[in-house]
C-alpha cells in the first residue's frame, strides 16, 4: 500500500484515496460546439502511457478534495502531486 | 486496556465556505488537520462547528448534521494501538498530537477520528455505521494485548 | 530415546504430551514438532508430493520441504502443510502425516514411484495440451487427484479471530539473528520507535545453536524488552515488502479462545533484514530418504533441542560449516563414520581437527547412492571423477543412520528482492547479494554475505548429478536433476520456463532449498554461468501465510458494515422480513401469522391503493446543496431545468452521465433561494456526491456552491394512499395546505418535531414524505400509526414498494437502466430542460447512435395467459423460436391490484410496438407470450396523485 501525498493533508495510505482517471481534461466549453470526432476524442480516448502518468484522485476519506498526481504506471510511485490549476512538474528523468 | 464509550448525541453543523467567509463567525479557524474545542477542521474549507453554530457573513453552506453523526470516545494507554487495529495512521504523539483531528477510515468505516486531549480520543461516525464500529473496537479491544 | 542428558533449551521440567499419527509420545517446553519427532527416533514423517516417497525431516527451519504434517486442533482448526520444523510443541498437540493411505508406512501409491518414468518434467503440460488429452480426463486425471495434492482443507467454518495491526516504526529488523538483534540495538540506542520480527518462537537465530552465546543473548533481549519503544515479534514472519518500506507481517498468536493470528502492517522509515542464509542441499541418488539431513540443522537440534538425531553419522561436506556440525555431534556422543569432503582437497586444519577426533575424511568424494527403506542404513561413498560424477564402481559402503549436507550457504535475499532491490553476483562468494535498491533497506548479516566463506561453487555441487537416479533437487514437487536436464534437452533456456515446465520450486517452500540447485543444474546443462542464466522472480508471500490472517476481523458480521436505518428496531419488533441492499438491511414486508410473502405483498400493495401505507425510506441518500449558486449547479449537471423551480416546490431530476446514460434519479426541492434538498437512490448516494462533487471542485469552481451529504441525518416516512392527508393533516403544524400541491416541499412540524415535507409520490397515489432528524423518527412513526389506525394504516416494505412504482411504470435505476439506457430509451425525454445549452451527457444525446429507432425502449409486458410470471432477467425474442435477443424483462411481479402479472421490460423499438406480441426465454420451459403494453399500468392520467 503506497503513501500518496495529499497536497493538504500530507502523507497518507493509499487506502484514503481514490482515482479518478487522467488529468488536465478539460470539459469544453461548449460541447454543442463539438462534432461527434471531437467529442468522442474528448469523452472516450485517454493517453493511458506505459511509465509517468498525469492522474487526478481524490482524498475521498480525508479531506475530500481532489488534486492531480504524477505517477508512474511500471512502478506505481508517485513524483508529484499537486492542486488542481497548478501546471504539472516534469517527469524524472 | 481501552475503555470504550458512547458520547450523547451532540449538536453539530458542518461549514462550508472560504477561510475568509468562515472567520466571520468570530471563532479562531483551526490549522489544518487541527481542532478547538468548537471547530474542526475537515478540509480547506470545511469544518464541523460544535454547539451553536452562529451566522457567518457573506456565501457560505452551514447544514445541520446533529443527527448524522455518533462519537464514540476511548481513553486508555493503549487506545492508539486498538485504533490501529483499522486506521492506518501513525497516532503517536509526535505524528498525532492532542488537539489532531482528520477524516480517515477505521476497517470498512469513514470516521473523523479527534484527539481532543493525549487520553481522549473520539471517534465520528456516521450513525448507521456505528454498531459496526463498536463491534469492532470491541472485539479488538479483547485481543488487543494477546501476544 | 535420542534426547541428550543435558544441553539444549529446552525446559525438561515441563514435560508436554502429544501423538503424531495417533501414536502417544512426550518432548519438552521449548521442542518444535520436529525436534520432539526426532528425540522420540520417528524420522518418517511423510510421503512425498507425486511419488509418495518416505520423508523426513531435512531441516530446522522455515526452508523445510518435507516434514509437513496435519495440525488438528479440533473442528475447523485443522491447518494442513505445516512445517513441523517451526510449529512450538504445546501440550496436546494433534499431528498428523499427510499424502499416504492407507498408513504412513505402508503407502499403496509410493508404486507411484514405479511410474516415474511418465511422471516427469512437464507431464501435466504434455497431457494437457498434447495428444494425450483424452486419456487425461479418462486415466490420468482421475488418478492423479486421488494420489496427489498435500494435506486436506478443513471443512468446518474457522472458530478463531485474526487481527489486524497498522504500525509505524522508524526501524524494523526483520530476523532477530545476532546480526538483527546488533541492529535493533543499534537502533533502539538513537531513541527510535523499533519493530523486531522473527519467523521462530525463540529469538536469537543462529544464536540459539551456540551455547557459548546464550547470556548474551539474554541480556540483549532483555535490553530491548525493557525499552517500551521497542515491539519484538516471535512467532513473527515478515512475507512482502511492498512500495515506501510498507511490510507484511503475519504473527501467530494462537492466544487460547481468542486470537490465532495478526496481520502486521508496517510502514517503516528504514528496514533492515538480518535474513539469514539457507544451507544448500546436494543432489546425488537417493538424497531424499529420511535421515538425510542438512548439517547445520542437525547441529541445531543437538545444541538448542538436547536432540542427538543420530548416532552413527556420516557427513557429506561441500563447505566448512558442515565440519563443524559433525564434531557437534561427535561431541553429543554420536559416532561419525566418514567425513566425504566433495572439494579435491579437505581444508588443512579442519583436516587435522578431524583426524585428531578419529574421524576419516574422504576428500573428493560423493554419493553414488544411498539404501535404506524408511530410513537411511548406508551410502555408497565414491571417489569423483573429472566431472565430478561419483564413481559407483569405485564406491565403497559405509553404513549410518544418518547423512549430514553441508552445500554451502544461500544468503536469504528474497524481501530484498521483492523490496525491488536488484541482486549482483558475487563469484567469490558463489552466491547473490543485494546490492542498489531504491527502498530505505539496507541487509546486514548472512543474508549480505557477511560472515560467509565460499565452499564448493553451486554448478560443481550439482556436477555430474544429472544423469543420477533419483537425486532430487526440489523434494516437495517431487523434481530431479533428470527432469531439469530434460527440459533442457526440450529446449527451455529461460529459467523461468525450466521453473514453470517442471514445476521446481513452485511449492509452499517456493524453493527455499532447490532453487540454486535448479539452477546450477540448468547452468550445467547449458554450459553457462550461474548468473547467465539468471534467476527467478522472488514473490511474496515469502512462507505460506493464512487466508485467516489477510481476512481479518472481515468475517461474520464484520464482513461488511451492516447498515440499519432508524425505525429498524421497531421493523425487528414486528417480524419484518429484511433484505439487503447494498450494506443497508431494509424491511421487505410485514408477514401477519400465515401469510407468505406473495399473501403479505397483496395485503400491502392493495392497503396502499385503497386506504394509506406507512414507508420506511430512510436510506435514500439525501445532499443539501447550499450556495448562491446551488439552482445554477444543478442546472449544469441534472438534465431538468431548476432556475425557475420556485421555493416550495420539487421536482423529479435525472442525472446522467457524460456519456449519455442514466446515473441516478431523485426529488430535488428547493428550500430556499439558496438551498436544495436533493434526494438519491439509496445505492448510488455515496457514488452520485462523488461525482457532483468532482464537477462542483474541478469543472465549475466558478460556482459558490456546496454539497453535504444528509442521508444519514434526515429519518424519512413515506405515507402513501388516498387516505395519506387524512393521516397527517392532524399532525401538521406551520403548513399552508391550500399551497402544497403535488411536488411541492415545506419545513413545518410533524408531531412537534421540525420536518421537511415532500409531497411526492413513488406509489401512484397520493403520497407524502416526512423527513426529521433521525433520532426523531422512531417518535414520528409511531404518531403517525396512531392517528392511521382508524384509517387502516399498513406498514409496508420494500417488496411492496417495487410492486407498486412497477404498476404506475416508475423505473428504478440499476434495475430498468444497466449503464446502456438514455432518457429517451426510459420515456423520460420529458424532462429534459429543451432550452438549456448543456448538461452534463447533452451532447452525447445527440449521437447518431443515441438517435437510432431500434433503441431499446421502456415498454409493459403482460402474460398473454395472464397467469405466469415471467423472470426478470429474461431475453426478449419476437417469435418464440427466434434466435436473436431484442431486449429483456426489467421487473416482474405479481399485481394484486390488476389481479395479474405485471413486467416492465427493455424491447428494441419497443413504443411502436405496443399490442404485438413477444416472448420472454425461461430456463425451465417453452418461452411465454407476452402481449407489449405502456409501462404505466395504473392512472395512466395521474389523477390519484393529484387527489
Amino acid at each position: 500500500m503506497v503513501l500518496i501525498h495529499c497536497p493538504w493533508c500530507g502523507d497518507r495510505a493509499e487506502l484514503e484515496f481514490r482515482h479518478c482517471g487522467e488529468a488536465h481534461l478539460v470539459r469544453p466549453a461548449d460541447p454543442a460546439a463539438l462534432d461527434d470526432a471531437q467529442w468522442a476524442e474528448y469523452l472516450a480516448f485517454r493517453d493511458n502511457p506505459r511509465g509517468w502518468a498525469r492522474e487526478r484522485w481524490r482524498h475521498v476519506h480525508g479531506c475530500g478534495r481532489f488534486f492531480n498526481a504524477l505517477r508512474h504506471t511500471l512502478t506505481d510511485r508517485f513524483a508529484a502531486t499537486y492542486k488542481p490549476g497548478e501546471a504539472w512538474p516534469e517527469p524524472p528523468a | 486496556m481501552v475503555d470504550i464509550r458512547e458520547c450523547p448525541p451532540f449538536r453539530c453543523t458542518l461549514l462550508q465556505a472560504t477561510p475568509g467567509v468562515a472567520a466571520t463567525l468570530g471563532l479562531p479557524l483551526p490549522a489544518p488537520l487541527r481542532a478547538t474545542d468548537h471547530m474542526l477542521w475537515l478540509g480547506p474549507e470545511e469544518w464541523l462547528l460544535l454547539g451553536e453554530p452562529g451566522t457567518p457573513t457573506g456565501p457560505a453552506s452551514l447544514v445541520d448534521v446533529s443527527d448524522r453523526y455518533r462519537a464514540v470516545s476511548l481513553h486508555g494507554a493503549d487506545a492508539a494501538a486498538l485504533l490501529n487495529e483499522g486506521c492506518p495512521l501513525d497516532l503517536a504523539d509526535a505524528a498525532f498530537p492532542p488537539g489532531h483531528c482528520t477524516r480517515t477510515l477505521f476497517g470498512k468505516a469513514e470516521i473523523i477520528l479527534w484527539r481532543a486531549a493525549a487520553d481522549d480520543w473520539r471517534v465520528l461516525v456516521a450513525r448507521s455505521f456505528t454498531p459496526y464500529l463498536l463491534a469492532l473496537l470491541r472485539e479488538a479491544a479483547a485481543d488487543l494485548n494477546a501476544m | 530415546m535420542t534426547r541428550l542428558a543435558t544441553g539444549g533449551r529446552i525446559d525438561r521440567t515441563r514435560p508436554l504430551r502429544f501423538s503424531f499419527d495417533g501414536r502417544a509420545y512426550t518432548g519438552f517446553a521449548g521442542d518444535t514438532l520436529a525436534s520432539a519427532l526426532l528425540a522420540n527416533g520417528v524420522h518418517l514423517v511423510g510421503r512425498s508430493f507425486k511419488y509418495h516417497r518416505p520423508r523426513g525431516i531435512l531441516s530446522a527451519g522455515v526452508e523445510e520441504p518435507n516434514a509437513l504434517v496435519e495440525i488438528d486442533r479440533g473442528a475447523g482448526r485443522r491447518e494442513p502443510n505445516a512445517r513441523a520444523t517451526v510449529v512450538p510443541l504445546v501440550e496436546g498437540l494433534v499431528a498428523r502425516s499427510q499424502n499416504r493411505w492407507p498408513s504412513l508406512r505402508f503407502d499403496l501409491a509410493a508404486v507411484n514411484g514405479l511410474a516415474s518414468a511418465v511422471l516427469g518434467a512437464g507431464f501435466y503440460y504434455k497431457t494437457f495440451l498434447g495428444p494425450g488429452r483424452d486419456a487425461w480426463h479418462k486415466r490420468w486425471e482421475p488418478m492423479i487427484r486421488r494420489m496427489a495434492g498435500l494435506g486436506r482443507a478443513p471443512e468446518a467454518p474457522d472458530p478463531d479471530r485474526y487481527g489486524n495491526r497498522y504500525a509505524h516504526a522508524e526501524v524494523l529488523v526483520v530476523g532477530a539473528g545476532p546480526a538483527g538483534i546488533r541492529a535493533a540495538l543499534e537502533a533502539a540506542a538513537t531513541g527510535a520507535r523499533v519493530v523486531l520480527c522473527d519467523e521462530q518462537a525463540e529469538l536469537g537465530g543462529s544464536l540459539l545453536a551456540e551455547p557459548s552465546a546464550w547470556p548474551q543473548l539474554a541480556a540483549d533481549l532483555a535490553k530491548l524488552r525493557a525499552n517500551p519503544r521497542v515491539t519484538l515479534l516471535p512467532r513473527t514472519t515478515a512475507f512482502s515488502y511492498g512500495l515506501q518500506n510498507f511490510v507484511a507481517l503475519a504473527q501467530v498468536v494462537e492466544a487460547t479462545g481468542g486470537l490465532r493470528e495478526r496481520l502486521w502492517q508496517v510502514r517503516a522509515g528504514r528496514v533492515v533484514l538480518a535474513t539469514g542464509a539457507l544451507e544448500r542441499p546436494i543432489p546425488f541418488s537417493g538424497n531424499d530418504r529420511p535421515g538425510v539431513m542438512l548439517a547445520d540443522a542437525a547441529r541445531h537440534y543437538v545444541q538448542r533441542w538436547g536432540v542427538l538425531p543420530g548416532r552413527n553419522v556420516t557427513a557429506l561436506v561441500a563447505h566448512d560449516t558442515g565440519y563443524s556440525a559433525a564434531f557437534a555431534l561427535q561431541d553429543a556422543g554420536a559416532a561419525v563414520a566418514a567425513v566425504l569432503e566433495m572439494r579435491a582437497t579437505a581444508p588443512a586444519a579442519l583436516l587435522a581437527e578431524a583426524t585428531r577426533r578419529g574421524i576419516r575424511v574422504l576428500a573428493n568424494h560423493g554419493v553414488s547412492a544411498t539404501r535404506g527403506g524408511q530410513r537411511i542404513t548406508g551410502l555408497l561413498a565414491a571417489p569423483r571423477g573429472a566431472d565430478g560424477t561419483p564413481d559407483a564402481a569405485r564406491a565403497t559402503p559405509i553404513a549410518c543412520d544418518l547423512l549430514l549436507l553441508a552445500g554451502g550457504w544461500t544468503p536469504s535475499v528474497h524481501l530484498f528482492s521483492q523490496a525491488r532491490g536488484k541482486l549482483r553476483w558475487d563469484a567469490a562468494l558463489d552466491a547473490f547479494l543485494p546490492d542498489e535498491v531504491r527502498e530505505a533497506v539496507t541487509c546486514v548479516g548472512a543474508c549480505a554475505g557477511e560472515g560467509l566463506a565460499p565452499g564448493l561453487p553451486v554448478t560443481q555441487l550439482a556436477a555430474g548429478s544429472a544423469t543420477a537416479h533419483k537425486a532430487f533437487v526440489d523434494q516437495q514437487n517431487d523434481v530431479t536433476t533428470r527432469d531439469i536436464a530434460l527440459a533442457v534437452r526440450e529446449g527451455f533456456r529461460s529459467i523461468e520456463h525450466v521453473k514453470r515446465y517442471t514445476t521446481n520450486g513452485m511449492a509452499t517452500d517456493q524453493g527455499k532449498t532447490s532453487n540454486m540447485l535448479g539452477l546450477a543444474v540448468v547452468a550445467g546443462q547449458l554450459g553457462r554461468s550461474v548468473p547467465e542464466v539468471g534467476l527467478t522472480t522472488f514473490r511474496a508471500p515469502y512462507t505460506p501465510t493464512s487466508f485467516g490472517s489477510f481476512a481479518g476481523r472481515h468475517r461474520g458480521m464484520l464482513f461488511d458494515p451492516v447498515r440499519t436505518a432508524p425505525l429498524h428496531d421497531w421493523a425487528m419488533q414486528q417480524g419484518a422480513v429484511f433484505e439487503p441492499v447494498g450494506q443497508w438491511q431494509r424491511a421487505r414486508y410485514f408477514p401477519r401469522t400465515g401469510e407468505d410473502m406473495h399473501a403479505a405483498v397483496a395485503r400491502e400493495c392493495l392497503a396502499v391503493r385503497n386506504a394509506v401505507g406507512i414507508f420506511d425510506a430512510s436510506t435514500l441518500g439525501k445532499i443539501e446543496v447550499v450556495g448562491p449558486d446551488a439552482a445554477v449547479f444543478l442546472e449544469r449537471c441534472y438534465v431538468n431545468a431548476w432556475r425557475k423551480l420556485g421555493v416550495g416546490r420539487c421536482r423529479y431530476g435525472l442525472l446522467l452521465r457524460e456519456d449519455g446514460f442514466i446515473y441516478d434519479d431523485g426529488v430535488v426541492g428547493r428550500i430556499a433561494e439558496d438551498r436544495c434538498h436533493v434526494t438519491t437512490t439509496t445505492g448510488g448516494a455515496a457514488r452520485v456526491l462523488h461525482m457532483l462533487e468532482d464537477y462542483r471542485q474541478t469543472e465549475f469552481p466558478d460556482l459558490r456552491v456546496w454539497l453535504t451529504s444528509t442521508t444519514e441525518h434526515w429519518g424519512v416516512i413515506a405515507l402513501q394512499g388516498p387516505r395519506a392527508r387524512d393521516v397527517l393533516a392532524p399532525l401538521v403544524e406551520g403548513l399552508d395546505w391550500r399551497d402544497f400541491p403535488h411536488m411541492a416541499v415545506a419545513e413545518c412540524r410533524v408531531a412537534g418535531i421540525a420536518a421537511r415535507l415532500f409531497r411526492v409520490s413513488f406509489s401512484g397515489e397520493l403520497g407524502f414524505e416526512v423527513n426529521v432528524p433521525a433520532s426523531q423518527a422512531p417518535a414520528v412513526w409511531q404518531a403517525l400509526l396512531q392517528a392511521g389506525a382508524a384509517h387502516g394504516i399498513t406498514p409496508y416494505g420494500t417488496e411492496a414498494m417495487h410492486v407498486l412504482r412497477a404498476e404506475k411504470g416508475f423505473i428504478i435505476v440499476g434495475q430498468e437502466t444497466d449503464g446502456t439506457v438514455t432518457p429517451e430509451d426510459a420515456g423520460l425525454a420529458w424532462l429534459i430542460g429543451k432550452a438549456k445549452p448543456d448538461f452534463i451527457g447533452k451532447r452525447s444525446l445527440s449521437r447518431p447512435e443515441m438517435l437510432r429507432a431500434d433503441r431499446r425502449q421502456l415498454v409493459g409486458l403482460v402474460p398473454r395467459d395472464r397467469s405466469a410470471l415471467p423472470d426478470e432477467g429474461a431475453q426478449l425474442i419476437s417469435s418464440a423460436d427466434a434466435r436473436v435477443a431484442e431486449g429483456h424483462v426489467t421487473s416482474a411481479y405479481r399485481s394484486a391490484t390488476l389481479g395479474h402479472p405485471v413486467a416492465l421490460g427493455l424491447l428494441a423499438a419497443g413504443r411502436a410496438r405496443l399490442g404485438d406480441t413477444v416472448f420472454a426465454t425461461r430456463l425451465d420451459g417453452p418461452p411465454m407470450a407476452l402481449e407489449v403494453v405502456s409501462p404505466v399500468f395504473v392512472d395512466p392520467k395521474g389523477e390519484r396523485l393529484r387527489g
